[in-house]
């Protein structure tokens, strides 16, 4: 698993919990970074190390995502996937 | 929240439209055609087509590419005429959905007389038109829709042209619907492209998209985020544009006129050409 | 089918009719199937469009008058592939206005017809006046390789027959057709008949699902060089593009066993049918020395020359190349070897005439006449 930096960033660290979880498709990802940049609760960053195509691909902040999906919808490659863990009721 | 439990997630998306084989897409990191594509689908999501009678064409150029990674009868045509051939199309088999990407060389350069006709005819059809201000594919010379000024490969020394404004072209040609949004908001577009689709008359969506490659390495766009950023700071919405016009102190009527107004700009119910072909068989048939 | 002949034949009218060979056209098309026409108005065809904006939708076709001659012919492929069999019309500059797409029709494989009535050129020329100028562009008009069919009738029956071939030929080998006829023939009248019985060639539809249709392949049951032709709105998902493809059409560009593997077949699914596909009209060959080569309109003074020069004595035969392309390689040749000599009587200043010189194995000279007007039987004695 890779280091995430900046993990002091500021912003709001709302929890989230963990009911989801982002999926990063490394193969359509170009390192735009545009998911990161847009999210609202700042549950993406940038990873450590730049994976064999050389980008450094988004990962998931703990505790942060609230499944607003708008990383999904500014991703211009289809490349982020935010899935909602089965909760029991 | 139970609007978004039925929406599609990304992995669903691709699951449903996307030609696997074709992916990842050939367009440069932080283009904005991606977004166009992912708009679109979603729009057709909510629109619930039915993609075995859907038709997709392009003319040539990166925005003419996205056929090809939607699973669905596409027809990659010529440079600039794909409206000509959907016009073919649609008043062959009117029962098909008849969208067309195209660029802002390819509709309003080459494209320009089939554009403003197919306009004029109001075909029931859905044109997305991705504008980054640029001939991209080709290397990033200027295009008719380059802002006077900015730096091209064949206006090294700025842009001497005034710019087409593409959405007036469609309005005054008689297109039936014309919306233009940027990629940066996505429910604007993708609502607005819904009720595009919706619209039984020529539908014009104008997608302002930045090129990070051939347009912004020939003027200062500086780093990827406030690249899109300028986006948002150079449009605004029409109708706000008009508010301020009228209720506005003199400081930011003056700064109005260096936006570009976004938003539905046009929409009419008008009777669309395939629906009057109908009526003139129905007349004369034997 | 045969519904839709009999609102054909209803909406054509009476059985014997004094007609030109734009409206022959029209008609041929009519009984042959086609229910669209994208066009744009032209001297001398602008006739055709007229006859079909007034017929088709009389049967329940579509007729639209685009804003150029690029937009009519992108607008033919279009309808093809959403189902029709579709056609265009027009004249020389606007030949030359669709050679692009008419190159697009050819890569993507959609059957179409394409009828020319030449004018004298080059560019607006003598716009009311016949040529014969535009045969090597239909074979080499458009940019790259290509095969063409072209068809090139001299009588107003014929003109109207061979447009029903035209479209059958275009769905038989899924490509486009030419119609080369000239202002002369476009414009004369003569007595025809509307056939009672039409035979059309219906679209070879694909058979398996479309997992396993192949759009740009070998053809899956029919003939072995040509797909079958899955048109939009079935389900089959095809993808067409102009750019170098492979088998499913999905863009191929980088590699040149991939280009050539599909313009071979494109090419070869025509040329392998060149004996097929000929047709000729042979006159007074068996005890001729020299031969008279023509088409079109040329080829009846060409009739009159051999029949003058044969009361002087001569011993003149006559052959008329009904098939322009794919050109009539062994009848040139064996022709050749019969006579002494070949004259090509062309309204131009040669264009067949060097395809009969490079199969032809006797002297081979040309009877040209350009200017608008056709040759008389004396100006191509004169060469004999």
């Amino acid at each position: 698993m890779t280091e995430v930096k900046n993990k002091e960033k500021k912003g709001k660290a709302f929890r989230g919990g963990d009911k989801f979880s982002i999926e990063v498709d490394e193969d359509y990802c170009k390192g735009c970074n545009l998911c990161i940049y847009y999210c609202p609760r700042d549950a993406l960053d940038e990873s450590e190390e730049p994976n064999k195509k050389g980008l450094y691909p988004p990962v998931q902040v703990e505790d942060r995502c609230i499944g607003c999906r708008m990383c999904e919808l500014i991703c211009p490659d289809f490349a982020i996937t935010i899935v909602e863990e089965d909760e029991d009721e | 929240m139970d609007e978004k439990k039925e929406e599609r997630n990304t992995q669903e998306m691709r699951e449903k439209y996307l030609r696997k084989d074709m992916m990842p897409t050939i367009f440069c990191t932080g283009c904005g055609i991606g977004n166009v594509l992912n708009y679109t689908l979603r729009a057709i999501e909510k629109q619930g087509l039915d993609m075995d009678k859907t038709v997709i064409l392009s003319g040539i150029g990166c925005s003419s590419r996205l056929p090809g990674y939607v699973d669905v009868d596409s027809l990659h045509t010529t440079h600039g005429r794909a409206l000509a051939f959907a016009t073919g199309v649609k008043i062959t088999n009117p029962e098909l959905n008849v969208i067309v990407f195209t660029g802002d060389g390819d509709c309003m350069g080459i494209g320009g007389n089939h554009f403003i006709h197919a306009a004029r005819r109001n075909i029931d059809m859905t044109v997305i038109a991705v504008n980054n201000f640029i001939y991209g594919m080709t290397g990033g010379q200027v295009a008719p829709t380059t802002p006077e000024g900015d730096y091209a490969t064949t206006a090294p020394f700025g842009n001497i042209e005034p710019a087409f404004d593409m959405s007036s072209m469609a309005i005054s040609s008689g297109a039936s619907y014309v919306a233009r949004w940027t990629v940066t908001k996505p429910s604007q577009p993708i609502n607005s492209i819904a009720e595009a689709l919706e619209n039984k008359g020529f539908s014009f969506v104008e997608m302002l998209s930045p090129c990070t490659t051939a347009y912004a390495r020939q003027n200062k766009v500086g780093s990827l985020r406030e690249f899109w950023n300028w986006y948002d700071k150079k449009t605004i919405l029409t109708e706000d544009y008009e508010m301020l016009k009228k209720y506005g102190d003199p400081e930011e009527i003056e700064k109005l006129y260096e936006n570009i107004q976004t938003g539905v700009l046009h929409k009419e119910e008008k009777e669309c050409l395939s629906d009057r072909l109908k009526r003139l068989i129905e007349e004369v048939q034997v | 089918m045969s519904e839709d002949l009999e609102k054909a034949k209803k909406v054509i009218g009476k059985k014997k009719q004094f007609i030109h060979g734009d409206t022959a056209i029209a008609y041929g098309a009519l009984l042959a199937g086609c229910r669209f026409f994208g066009g744009y108005p032209i001297t001398p065809a602008s006739e055709i469009a007229e006859k079909m904006a007034e017929m088709l939708p009389r049967v329940g076709g579509k007729y639209i008058q685009m804003e150029d001659e690029l937009g009519s012919i992108a607008s033919v492929i279009g309808s093809s592939w959403a189902g029709a069999k579709a056609m265009t019309a027009t004249s020389g500059p606007g030949f030359s206005l669709m050679q692009e797409n008419i190159g697009f029709a050819h890569m993507s494989e959609t059957p179409l017809v394409l009828a020319n009535v030449q004018r004298s050129g080059p560019s607006t020329g003598q716009p009311t006046l016949g040529a014969q100028g535009d045969i090597m562009q239909t074979r080499y008009g458009t940019h790259g390789d290509i095969a063409a069919i072209t068809l090139s009738p001299n009588n107003i029956q014929e003109t109207l027959d061979y447009t029903i071939r035209a479209f059958n030929l275009a769905e038989e080998y899924r490509t486009p057709v030419f119609l080369m006829i000239c202002a002369d023939v476009g414009h004369m009248r003569e007595m025809v008949e509307i056939p009672d019985e039409v035979e059309t060639f219906e679209r070879k539809k694909p058979k398996v699902p479309p997992s396993e249709y192949v759009p740009f392949g070998e053809g899956q049951y029919g003939k072995k060089k040509v797909p079958e032709f899955g048109v939009f709105g079935e389900g089959y998902h095809t993808y067409v593009t102009g750019l170098t493809h492979d088998k499913y059409g999905f863009p191929a560009t980088d590699d040149q066993k991939d280009h050539e593997t599909l313009i071979m077949r494109q090419v070869e699914k025509i040329l392998d049918d060149r004996e097929v596909l000929t047709d000729v009209e042979k006159r007074n060959l068996d005890d001729a020395d020299v031969a008279i080569v023509s088409y079109g309109i040329a080829s009846r003074s060409a009739i009159g020359a051999m029949n003058k020069g044969r009361e002087k004595g001569m011993n003149i035969g006559y052959l008329r190349m009904k098939t322009l392309w794919p050109f009539p390689i062994k009848e040139i040749e064996e022709l050749s070897k019969k006579v002494d000599k070949i004259v090509v009587a062309e309204m131009n200043l040669g264009q067949m005439f060097h395809k009969v010189k490079e199969h032809a194995d006797c002297e081979v000279v040309l009877a040209s006449k350009i200017g608008g007007e056709i040759h008389s039987p004396d100006e191509i004695l004169r060469e004999v």
